[in-house]
């Protein structure tokens, strides 16, 4: 009974009950009054008194969490929040708690966290190779070029073969930042066989690296996003280019900066990355690769998924500048995610 | 790890504020540039206030403050500092300090006591107040420390300084650094600078927010705080003033016709003070210790006499009200337009030398209303200010000045508190006037964009001047300067 009296809609119906109770009984107090059997205005003060604290109690009961209930409604549709929605304390009746429930089983957060966490591996990979083989494949090119005396092959080679062994195999959710600060490093090795000692990689600790290097954090987080700078940002850039990772600490957040001083974006395309990244859709699994930014959709997706609407990627761009990516995450040294 | 005091995630109010993002350390100093003005006060009262929001979320010493889903309207532990000092000016310094205060639980009041409180908290940041000096007689400097005082004594979580290079001198400036810096490693006190300027802002700022349109377009640190940088983004700006057609205007010589002499003027803190200005002459007066330029300008309104010396317009005494010489006073956007009348009374409301009964003549006015509808709009003689933006505004006072025609013009701070494209417009006005030969007198604390319009540049200390540039000599100049001429 006490559970029912959350939804808007029994308040409503309360409300007007209330309403109608003080309606006919004041017009009783008024026939009473004309016909002289109540001489004192007393009681009829006292209905209208009482029909302002209805009134009073309706708008912060009834008003207010309507108004709360709109706005969320608002912000589910436009894709600001999943959540909020489903965890709706005032729900306007009893159907719209099944319906929220039928929503919850729909966005059930381990199957989209699953096809984000694949759509994360294809993207790394591009295309479905069998890892094994590919494992057995690198070791023998390496085998063969260390015997032909390629150490470079080999080192590349290894650089590979250790970079899809972790893109691939353990699929846990978190990982320390260090592993994938290696990750990061060991994609960036690969990468300057390309662009030789024209990309730098930089990487600052503001706080203690022994203590940080021990959060965790989702697993392929920031090698996506440094792909992201080399190949949007750097790539296109004459002469050299600078990466940087900053790693600060607040008492609950961990920020990590990636920043470039690559081409930036052109303004519509930056509003267009952060109208992805501010609202929450999967449409960007559709959406062709070459469009570019999809990997920063996907991993602030992943980051929102596992810790919380408050948590994920920000961008700022300027064409010249270069592109610097925020990503803001819980404190954490625990394996499980904190919401 | 460092002690975060504010964090704001993903916050937005449209149309002022988009996925803001900032957070703020306990005991740094933080700058926020406004390249435009958009957004700027809402952003600040996100700070102050619980506000509704339209999405994001609001922490204050790690707590959720605000968020979505619900507002509790309270007022956060934030003091914000700007031209009107919140102090009491009629009460002692003491009082402000310690009586004035939340959770000031005292039933006595022991005046001994509070000076000396208040002599131990001056001492490290080398300030010396007598004891039971009232407010009003304190210096801008002097009222900003003892509002640094004030919000540490509140404990407040964040100090907003807002434009204070507007109300502060340049050698206060200078003394102000090892202030903030004291302030802030000792205290733990954290400082948002908000302001126009970068220079400005990277003289005291570890680390910098750029904002425009409501976004913050940049996280400047300390290694990226340069030049270079900024001018990417303000590179409409660098643009717009440098183009040699513009600079070539202020490089032709002008007959020395003596249009305004100040001759041997004395009045408070002004000394014998010895200038003149010539016609077709734009001067900046810059007061560096910020002692004269108000009395300097109440002088020349003609609010009061001088003590000695006089100032002499084309020969003579200039006549009170004369539609020759325009005087405008800072922040003029709000001073000098009236609110009842429509846009387009404002605009023609110094222009009845000009066009003879043009009060009486409703058809004259909506002609000229016509004409001028191509830079203010439509309908604007049934249109009153209502809510129209600071940029609108400043461009009506321009509009009036320009309509006006005087001879000479005497401007209190043109660049405070206006963004880079109001600059902009600013400058383009000046240049306006320029070629229409009025002679101008700026008199500014900070110099801001001002050496970008000026001939000369006269640097005023102890109530007289003390040193003169010319255009050509701009780059000697040392001190915080928004741009240079080159």
């Amino acid at each position: 009974m006490g559970k029912k009296k959350q939804y808007l809609e029994t308040r409503l119906l309360s409300f007007a009950l209330a309403i109608t109770v003080l309606f006919a009984s004041s017009l009783v107090l008024a026939f009473l009054y004309r016909q002289g059997r109540i001489r004192s205005p007393f009681y009829i003060l006292f209905v209208l008194f009482l029909s302002v604290v209805v009134v009073a109690a309706a708008y912060y009961r009834i008003y207010v969490p309507y108004s709360r209930t709109k706005h969320i409604m608002q912000l589910f549709a436009t894709g600001y929040t999943f959540q909020a929605i489903i965890d709706e304390k005032v729900p306007l009746n009893k159907e719209m708690v099944e319906l929220n429930k039928m929503l919850k089983t729909l966005l059930n957060t381990d199957q989209i966290m699953n096809a984000s966490k694949r759509q994360a591996q294809f993207l790394a990979l591009q295309n479905q190779i069998n890892p094994h083989f590919l494992y057995n494949t690198l070791e023998g090119i390496r085998s063969e070029a260390l015997l032909a005396g390629l150490d470079t092959v080999a080192t590349m080679t290894e650089a590979l073969s250790t970079f899809f062994r972790y893109t691939i195999s353990n699929v846990e959710n978190l990982v320390s930042l260090q592993q994938e600060l290696e990750n990061t490093k060991n994609y960036f090795f690969i990468q300057q066989f390309r662009f030789g000692n024209r990309i730098k990689l930089n990487i600052l600790f503001e706080d203690d690296e022994e203590e940080v290097l021990q959060y965790k954090i989702p697993k392929l987080t920031l090698q996506p996003i440094v792909e992201n700078c080399i190949v949007h940002g750097l790539e296109c850039k004459v002469g050299e280019g600078n990466l940087l990772i900053r790693i600060e600490t607040s008492q609950s957040r961990l920020f990590l900066t990636v920043s470039d001083d690559g081409v930036g974006m052109q303004d519509d395309v930056l509003k267009q990355m952060q109208q992805s990244l501010s609202t929450r859709s999967f449409e960007y699994v559709k959406r062709d690769e070459h469009q570019g930014g999809i990997a920063l959709v996907n991993v602030n997706n992943r980051i929102k998924l596992l810790f919380g609407e408050q948590y994920g990627l920000t961008v700022t761009s300027h064409v010249g500048v270069g592109t610097d990516v925020m990503i803001s995450l819980p404190r954490s040294k625990d394996e499980e995610a904190k919401g | 790890m460092r002690e975060e005091v504010f964090r704001l995630e993903q916050v937005s109010i449209p149309p002022y504020l988009h996925d803001i993002h900032m957070h703020l350390y306990k005991g740094e100093i933080v700058a926020l540039i406004g390249v435009n003005a958009l957004g700027i006060d809402e952003l600040l009262e996100i700070f102050q206030k619980n506000v509704a929001l339209h999405y994001g979320h609001v922490y204050c010493r790690e707590i959720l403050v605000n968020d979505y889903l619900g507002n509790s309207r309270k007022v956060n532990p934030v003091t914000i500092i700007e031209r009107n000092a919140m102090l009491i000016e009629t009460m002692t310094v003491e009082d402000n300090l310690f009586i004035l205060r939340k959770g000031c639980r005292q039933h006595l009041i022991r005046p001994r006591m509070l000076s000396h409180q208040m002599q131990s908290l001056l001492e490290p940041l080398g300030l010396q107040i007598e004891p039971k000096t009232l407010v009003k007689d304190l210096s801008s400097f002097e009222k900003l420390v003892i509002q640094f005082l004030k919000a540490s004594l509140a404990r407040s979580a964040l100090v907003i300084l807002r434009d204070i290079s507007t109300f502060v001198s340049e050698i206060d400036l200078v003394r102000l650094k090892p202030i903030l810096m004291h302030l802030s490693t000792t205290k733990g006190m954290t400082f948002l600078y908000v302001c126009n300027h970068h220079q400005e802002a990277f003289r005291f700022a570890t680390r910098c927010y750029l904002m425009r349109e409501g976004r913050i377009i940049k996280h400047l640190y300390a290694e990226q705080m340069t030049d270079e940088i900024i001018n990417r983004y303000a590179y409409e700006f660098t643009e717009s003033i440098e183009l040699s057609d513009r600079q070539n205007q202020y490089h032709q010589v002008h007959d020395k016709n003596p249009l305004m002499v100040f001759n041997h003027l004395s009045y408070g803190n002004i000394k014998n003070l010895d200038f003149v200005v010539n016609q077709q002459e734009t001067v900046v007066l810059l007061d560096s210790e910020n002692l004269l330029i108000h009395q300097l300008f109440r002088l020349l309104c003609q609010d009061d006499f001088p003590t000695s010396g006089s100032i002499t317009f084309k020969g003579t005494k200039p006549k009170r009200g004369a539609r020759s010489i325009a005087l405008i006073p800072p922040k003029p956007d709000g001073s000098l337009l009236f609110p009842q009348l429509s846009v387009l009374d404002n605009v023609l409301f110094t222009s009845d030398h000009k066009i003879s009964n043009l009060w009486f003549n409703m058809r004259r006015r909506t002609a000229l209303g016509h004409e001028l509808e191509s830079r203010l709009g439509d309908h604007l003689a049934h249109r009153t200010l209502g809510d129209s933006d600071q940029s609108y505004r400043l461009r009506l006072v321009y509009q009036r000045l320009l309509l006006q025609k005087p001879e000479f013009l005497c401007v209190v701070q043109p660049f405070a508190s206006v963004d880079m494209y109001q600059r902009m417009e600013l400058i383009s006005w000046f240049d306006l006037f320029k070629q229409r030969g009025t002679t101008i007198l700026i008199l500014a604390v900070s110099l801001s964009d001002s050496l970008q319009i000026a001939d000369r540049l006269l640097i005023l200390k102890e109530g007289k001047v003390q040193r003169e540039l010319l255009r050509q000599d701009f780059h000697l100049y040392r001190g915080i300067a928004g741009s240079i001429p080159q």
